[in-house]
């Protein structure tokens, strides 16, 4: 379990995270969502034992992160441009990672091999970025990792190789309750992994939800009504977060339960009623209600 | 185990090894071009006539190359991941603390750098075992090398690797170091010669750069072949290699990894970065243009070097040049204000420097001197330059008011000459001392000060190291000061004969006046005594002035028929050609500089002088150098020519009444 407490981190006189407080539950997949410069990569390297905060605290089971080599043993880091010791092969940062991280897995780092598919010979500075990644990936799982920490993982790679590491990440969740923590601008990136997402605008966190009591709970209605009065009836009894009007046609985004909804719009004999599952993209738009603006921004 | 493996990583190392390793065969293949390689090549080489007594007669310049550079190096490139942003992010988010990186790059390092020294040291014993030659390097001459060169190595590796933790660029690593060891030396002289400037009777010279520049790594590096080191010196190398070390950690400790890139890591060193480099940009800033002898220029030089220093370390902390913001003057103005006013305190003599004078019951000891550097001298070698004469402390004292009250202004001089300069220290009761030194006062304002003290015994024996002469001496040379007129110089060696001299010498000393004391120019040339030591090595000798006001000298030299050897005399003069130019020395430019600007281009009347009488008294009067109203020409048989100066009351009235 990750625990971030009043976390503060200033770079000479910006604030790059400000007063943030933040919980990853163990054998979760974290998503955190911010524009550029929200200052996800600073916290990630704050939770990664990098940085030192100014103020707050990160725990991670229970137990500060900051130079402390039992727990880093088991915390692993990759970040958005991974970096490897110059001149190096995979299997010479193998030997290299395995001095450090005494739960190593050989086994596993060797069946990881048919995953990748890239020979351990080859330097990797002349690998392309999206190989880069993914031996990032390879070396980080073969440590057995109990969190892991991605910044902007899934960058340069293809949709197959996307695929295979999302299954790999699930696996290891399924099997050891990894805890993951996953940065990305885009939420359609992660949409389908994380069960737990946060947004990052300007230093600090402006909103955390899990998101299938979001999915299940929202959801976009398109209704016809004879009269107006006859709508504003019926809207009366709905928790409504946006509502537009499309021709004859309305369209509310309505939070509530899926046949609690139908149940209460039915009686007002709407001429076109459909009820439609909403995207993630979507629902935290209209979620956000009053700073939206600065939402849409980070997710479009 | 685990902690165990933490602290010594056998992964780092093996990385290293393959990293860096090309670092510790530079530094063995240049050890061993460096050494044993020269020694063959040297013992080789059939015409040359070898006198190795130590390892740095065999090189000097490769040696320290080595010892400064590739120690500088291996940090730098050791320490890269710290100042890398991407690499020193993968390295810290690894379980491994920071003291333990820091002791496994260290370790590398110093495996680096011992090694090759070893190796190296190995291998000068067989080649000095193989020729003989090589019979005066002893084992301990090498071992001590060994000390020396690892003490050193490890020296410049740390203090480089502290400073690494300082910034945050690795080329910035490297220069800083070089400032940073220079620094001390650099600053001391460039406060010491700009105080010099506004304090009146500031001494530069006593607390002078080469004394500071003992404790300047580099020069005593380049030094080593002179001189050894001393005990102290290597017990503070050592002391600055833990220093250095320990402040490493603790600044590894406290670092922030995202300042990697940055020229300075710790914000609470920006300013002292950014005034310190404004402050010596200032001071270099006024020295320079001091040369231009005028105030305004000097604070011209303050202003514009300050300005230039404050920006360029600001763009450099900055890293842009695009650094003119308001708030940047407003940091240029608060600077600016804090000088001024240090200025006005320094030279408003807010401290009483000016004006002190010690009072006669707190003084213990006196000195009047020519030379600050003979009391520096005198420190190093544990002598007391002070003397205790009641008499005398009153006499240096009396002068020393007179020069604080009056303070007369210091006239300009092109030329120096020795009783230029006065330097009065006082040793006190409480144990410290107190330096001041003047140049170039008019003598008229302070006479009757300065000629008490100049015809003390007191100061004559000092400054003619009067009691040498009653030393065993073997011979007496007289070395005329115009070369090749007489041929050959005099050399004296009846015990006799030197005995009577010495005896003279003692009495002409005691009884030259003050204007001849000062008037230094007026001298026949030097006498050389020459006092015989157990082997030709520690044959010593002295010089003392061959005066032209020594009259029992030369009545002696006569009756030993001597006098033509030992000096020139009037019947070696041609002509004598006299030319008044009133002021023209007052900057003490030499007379032939003025005999040939003034007179022979015309400007200045000369004429000859053909009265014996007057042709004598001439030559028995001018000087060489010194102030003077008329300048001389003086030609000798032959082709050989001398110029010289002389002050208004040395000219007979009758060649005086042809200038009116």
């Amino acid at each position: 379990m990750i625990q971030v407490r009043n976390l503060t981190k200033t770079f000479e006189k910006e604030i790059a995270v400000e007063n943030l407080n933040l919980t990853v539950q163990q054998g979760s997949i974290y998503g955190l969502l911010g524009s550029n410069g929200a200052g996800k990569t600073t916290l990630l390297k704050i939770l990664a034992g990098i940085y030192r905060p100014d103020h707050g605290s990160v725990h991670i089971n229970e137990q500060p992160i900051y130079e402390n080599v039992p727990l880093k043993q088991d915390v692993v880091f990759i970040p958005d441009n991974p970096y490897f010791l110059p001149q190096a092969t995979i299997k010479q940062m193998a030997a290299y990672y395995r001095s450090f991280y005494p739960n190593w897995n050989e086994q596993r780092y060797e069946k990881l091999q048919e995953v990748f598919q890239i020979d351990p010979k080859r330097k990797i500075q002349r690998l392309s970025k999206g190989m880069k990644r993914q031996v990032a990936f390879w070396l980080s799982l073969a440590t057995m990792p109990e969190v892991l920490i991605l910044d902007e993982p899934i960058d340069g790679l293809d949709p197959v190789m996307r695929q295979k590491i999302k299954n790999l990440l699930f696996q290891d969740i399924a099997e050891r309750e990894l805890t993951v923590i996953i940065s990305s601008h885009n939420l359609r990136e992660i949409e389908d992994i994380c069960d737990h997402v946060g947004i990052m605008h300007e230093g600090t966190l402006r909103i955390e939800k899990e998101l299938d009591e979001l999915k299940s709970d929202t959801h976009k209605v398109q209704a016809a009504f004879e009269s107006e009065e006859t709508k504003d009836k019926m809207a009366a009894g709905l928790n409504i977060l946006h509502e537009e009007k499309r021709g004859s046609v309305y369209l509310f985004i309505v939070r509530g339960d899926r046949k609690e909804i139908e149940r209460k719009v039915r009686p007002y004999q709407p001429l076109v009623f459909d009820m439609l599952p909403l995207t993630l993209e979507e629902i935290f738009i209209y979620e956000m209600g009053g700073i939206g603006y600065e939402i849409e921004n980070v997710l479009l | 185990m685990k902690s165990k493996m933490s602290f010594f990583n056998p992964g780092i190392q093996k990385q290293n090894a393959k990293q860096h390793g090309w670092i510790g065969l530079i530094f063995l293949i240049g050890w061993l071009f460096a050494l044993p390689l020269q020694m063959i090549l040297l013992a080789e080489d059939e015409e040359r006539v070898l006198n190795i007594e130590h390892m740095y007669d065999i090189t000097q310049g490769p040696q320290t190359l080595l010892m400064a550079g590739v120690p500088v190096l291996a940090a730098i490139f050791l320490f890269r991941y710290l100042q890398v942003p991407d690499a020193a992010d993968m390295i810290h988010s690894l379980p491994v603390k920071r003291e333990s990186l820091l002791f496994n790059q260290l370790v590398s390092g110093t495996i680096m750098l011992v090694v090759p020294i070893l190796i190296t040291a190995l291998a000068v014993s067989l080649v000095s075992g193989a020729y003989p030659v090589y019979g005066d390097l002893t084992g301990t001459d090498i071992w001590n090398w060994v000390g020396i060169a690892i003490l050193m190595s490890l020296f410049f590796f740390l203090f480089t690797v502290f400073v690494g933790m300082i910034t945050g660029i690795s080329v910035a690593t490297g220069i800083l170091t070089f400032i940073l060891l220079m620094l001390p030396v650099g600053l001391f002289s460039l406060i010491n010669s700009n105080l010099a400037l506004y304090l009146y009777g500031f001494s530069s010279a006593y607390r002078n750069t080469e004394q500071a520049a003992q404790w300047s790594p580099i020069v005593v590096l380049t030094e080593l072949g002179e001189k050894s080191m001393s005990l102290g010196q290597v017990i503070g190398f050592i002391a600055a290699v833990v220093i250095s070390g320990a402040a490493a950690l603790v600044l590894y400790k406290y670092r922030h990894i995202e300042t990697a890139s940055q020229a300075i890591t710790f914000t609470a060193l920006q300013p002292i970065f950014k005034y310190g480099v404004t402050f010596c940009a200032m001071l270099t800033g006024g020295l320079y243009y001091n040369q231009y002898g005028s105030i305004g220029w000097v604070i011209f030089g303050y202003i514009f070097g300050s300005i230039v220093g404050y920006l360029i370390a600001e763009m450099i902390l900055k890293k842009t040049w695009r650094v003119f913001r308001g708030k940047l003057f407003l940091g240029y103005a608060g600077y600016a204000v804090v000088i001024v006013l240090l200025g006005i305190l320094v030279n408003y003599d807010a401290f009483g420097f000016e004006k002190a004078v010690p009072e006669t019951n707190e003084i213990e000891g006196v000195y009047f001197g020519h030379n600050a550097y003979q009391l520096t001298q005198a420190d190093q070698n544990e002598q007391n330059p002070y003397n205790q004469s009641e008499a005398y402390i009153e006499k240096v004292r009396n002068l020393h008011e007179t020069i604080v009250e009056k303070q007369p202004q210091e006239l300009p001089a092109q030329f120096m000459q020795r009783t230029d300069i006065f330097v009065i220290a006082y040793e006190l009761e409480n144990g410290g001392h107190m330096i001041r030194e003047y140049q170039h006062l008019p003598s008229d304002e302070i006479k009757s000060g300065l000629k008490a003290v100049l015809e003390q015994e007191a100061y004559k024996s000092q400054e003619y190291e009067l009691d040498k002469l009653n030393e065993k001496v073997s011979s007496v040379e007289f070395v005329p000061n115009i070369p090749g007129a007489v041929q050959p110089a005099l050399r004296i060696e009846d015990q006799e004969e030197i005995e009577e001299l010495q005896e003279i010498m003692k009495y002409e000393i005691s009884s030259i006046g003050y204007e001849n004391i000062l008037n230094q120019g007026m001298v026949w040339g030097n006498i050389q005594f020459h006092i015989p030591g157990d082997t030709e090595e520690e044959t010593k000798s002295f010089d003392l002035p061959y005066h032209k006001s020594f009259e029992e000298v030369d009545t002696w030299l006569k009756n030993n028929g001597y006098l033509e050897q030992a000096r020139l005399t009037i019947e070696q003069v041609d002509r004598i050609e006299i030319a008044h130019v009133p002021r023209a020395t007052e900057q003490n430019a030499s007379p032939v500089r003025i005999f040939r600007e003034q007179v022979e281009q015309g400007n200045a009347e000369s004429v000859n002088v053909n009265n014996e009488e007057e042709k004598n008294h001439i030559f028995n009067h001018f000087s060489d150098f010194g102030r003077g109203d008329y300048v001389v020409k003086i030609m000798f048989d032959g082709d050989e020519a001398t110029f010289g100066s002389l002050q208004e009351e040395q000219v007979p009235e009758s060649i005086q009444a042809q200038f009116d």
